[in-house]
């Protein structure tokens, strides 16, 4: 049987979970977890950096940034899977990009030429978002009456210019989707969001898209009216299932006998620990 | 990019890429006020430490202002209205912007939902002293130093989703360009995108009206640049013009809205009869507990939205029709 090629693009600013995400993944596809829907039909021609980032993962270590010394910013994977419900097999590139790349789409106006292509060829997109480092923005109207009650009458520090850099993360997110909205050339694109460390959210009780809603309503607007362009929905996902920082958590992590069973992956209501949900809803209708 | 043998125009910038394909970041091309003359020499040792000189780079839209020049891009995608906001220097526009973009960045904004920007860094750059990050202790906006004439754009769509997008374009024209139009019949004849636009607001700064040392020079002002404004036949009686009154809520704190309302909008009602169609009180930031931030925003989004030709699509219909449609370029600049 002939595998079929398909390429999905992972985005997000730095620090927002791909590269936790993509190490989950790979153990998932390649353990024994009972009923899972894809797993992995042959390794792949060289995973030493799957192999790495999936080490560190097991051993609820951070993984550390996608580094940026190949020059490119992009690490390149390709998965060979197999979907168990259609006996289909097929091949996945994943490149995992340095979210500082994305930042650069944004500040300088720029992509590489080979992601370019990538994105022009790409079949669905996964967008990470991290809670813990989205960039709000406070208007000063907004704290200066809880100041003026606080008596807060410290001199005012020194004004600082205007950096994109430091622009909200919705703005940033909407206008990295619109730079590839470019790219579709009238064809509706499959777009899944991955809130990343689902964990710290999920005592919160919503749901990702009503977290999002609430969150990044920019983003969500942004979503809404351009129905004609993505289609998307929206998971909480905890590839490490908790805090790697806290030394308690990682105790409680590491005692979970079988690493696939520390994933949370919130999907609507449904509660469950299948890391591969969005990549299938990606390719449920190829 | 070169200019002779000898030298290069470089740009220092961080984040521009005039000095790789020519593209300026402000929008200036060749005139740029940030471009240096350097020798090729000193260009040729800069550009081999630069780390990502190998990588083939492809640039997108810059997402600051839009120069007149570059205005088909938008135009020739999508039917826009045009909106043309004239005021002094300081009288508070660049605020009105940030006022209304952060209405988005919050939620939604009188029925409709945020869909779009082509501007967002220049639309960022004016929230940006608003914002606590700026570390500024008074929400005022930063003045921009802008071209004669560029734009924003913001596209938006009703909640409903009953309608396509709509695009609205802000002409962000400096205010010495109007100073000089307020003064010459040649300068005002050059304004011709005040006759392609949909709607024409005068921004009048609320608390210089209740100065009484320029409270009467500002409203000299306002009626001097109406009055050249029809005399060159730029602006109609059909199309009218608004006339919005920023820094409501200090006029309010000081109950001075009878006397302000009286002092200027009756003077341009009495001088020039059916040309002030509507206007505004607006507060885009305010400390005063009285009037709420955002004051007036609203009714001036509406006001750039409406047309007179407003058509309801069918949404079913829309989405096959949409990604095939091409848009013309419903208004046209003129040299």
């Amino acid at each position: 049987m002939e595998s079929s090629e398909n390429q999905i693009l992972m985005l997000g600013l730095p620090e927002s979970g791909k590269t936790s995400f993509l190490a989950a993944l790979y153990h998932f596809v390649d353990s024994d977890v009972p009923h899972k829907t894809l797993s992995q039909s042959k390794y792949s021609k060289n995973t030493t950096y799957l192999n790495y980032i999936v080490s560190k993962w097991l051993n609820c270590e951070l993984i550390g940034r996608t580094a940026e010394s190949t020059g490119t910013s992009t690490k390149e994977v390709v998965l060979h899977l197999l979907d168990n419900r259609h006996g289909v097999k097929f091949d996945l590139n994943i490149p995992d990009m340095a979210g500082e790349s994305f930042v650069r789409q944004y500040t300088e106006r720029t992509w590489e030429l080979d992601y370019k292509v990538q994105a022009e060829n790409s079949d669905g997109i996964i967008m990470f978002i991290n809670p813990g480092k989205v960039r709000a923005h406070v208007l000063i109207d907004e704290v200066s009456a809880a100041l003026n009650i606080l008596g807060d009458d410290e001199e005012t520090e020194e004004i600082i210019d205007f950096d994109p850099e430091k622009s909200p993360s919705q703005v940033m997110l909407v206008d990295i989707l619109a730079g590839h909205a470019e790219t579709f050339f009238g064809k509706r694109q499959k777009l899944a969001i991955v809130i990343s460390a689902w964990d710290e959210q999920i005592a919160g009780n919503k749901s990702p898209a009503r977290w999002l809603e609430l969150n990044l309503p920019l983003l969500h607007q942004y979503l809404i009216t351009n129905r004609e362009t993505f289609i998307y929905k929206i998971f909480g996902v905890s590839a490490q299932g908790g805090s790697i920082v806290k030394p308690d958590s990682v105790l409680t992590l590491q005692k979970i006998s079988e690493p696939a069973d520390r994933i949370i992956v919130q999907d609507e209501d449904n509660t469950h620990k299948n890391i591969c949900a969005p990549i299938e809803w990606i390719i449920e209708e190829w | 990019m070169a200019t002779d043998l000898e030298t290069l125009k470089v740009c220092p910038q961080t984040g521009c890429s005039y000095n790789t394909n020519g593209l300026c970041m402000e929008n200036n091309g060749s005139d740029c006020q940030f471009l240096q003359s350097v020798l090729k020499d000193e260009l040729l040792v800069e550009t081999e430490v630069d780390s990502r000189q190998d990588i083939e780079l492809f640039q997108l839209a810059s997402n600051q202002e839009i120069e007149e020049i570059n205005i088909a891009r938008i135009t020739n995608r999508f039917p826009c209205n045009l909106i043309v906001l004239i005021g002094e220097p300081e009288c508070g526009k660049s605020t009105l912007y940030a006022a209304l973009f952060d209405k988005f960045n919050k939620g939604g904004c009188s029925g409709y939902y945020f869909s779009g920007t082509s501007t967002s860094i220049a639309f960022e750059r004016r929230c940006h002293h608003a914002r606590v990050i700026s570390q500024n202790n008074q929400p005022k906006t930063e003045r921009t130093y802008s071209h004669e004439f560029a734009y924003l754009h913001l596209s938006v769509r009703k909640m409903s989703l009953s309608v396509p997008s709509q695009h609205l374009l802000f002409a962000d024209v400096n205010g010495e360009k109007y100073q000089a139009a307020r003064n010459d019949d040649e300068e005002m004849q050059s304004l011709t995108l005040l006759k392609s636009s949909d709607h024409i607001f005068f921004i009048a700064d609320g608390e210089l009206l209740m100065n009484g040392g320029k409270k009467h020079s500002i409203k000299a002002d306002v009626l001097k640049l109406i009055g050249r404004a029809i005399q060159n036949q730029m602006i109609s009686t059909e199309k009218g013009v608004n006339l919005l009154i920023t820094k409501w809520d200090k006029i309010n704190e000081s109950k001075k809205e009878d006397e302000v309302n009286k002092f200027l909008v009756e003077a341009i009602e009495s001088k020039f009869p059916g040309y002030l169609k509507k206007t505004i009180h607006i507060a885009s930031r305010s400390q005063n507990p009285e009037v709420i931030a955002g004051t007036g925003i609203e009714d001036f989004f509406e006001l750039c939205l409406s047309t007179p030709e407003a058509v309801e699509y069918d949404y079913e219909d829309m989405i096959e029709t949409l990604p095939k449609m091409r848009q013309f370029q419903k208004f046209k600049y003129q040299d």
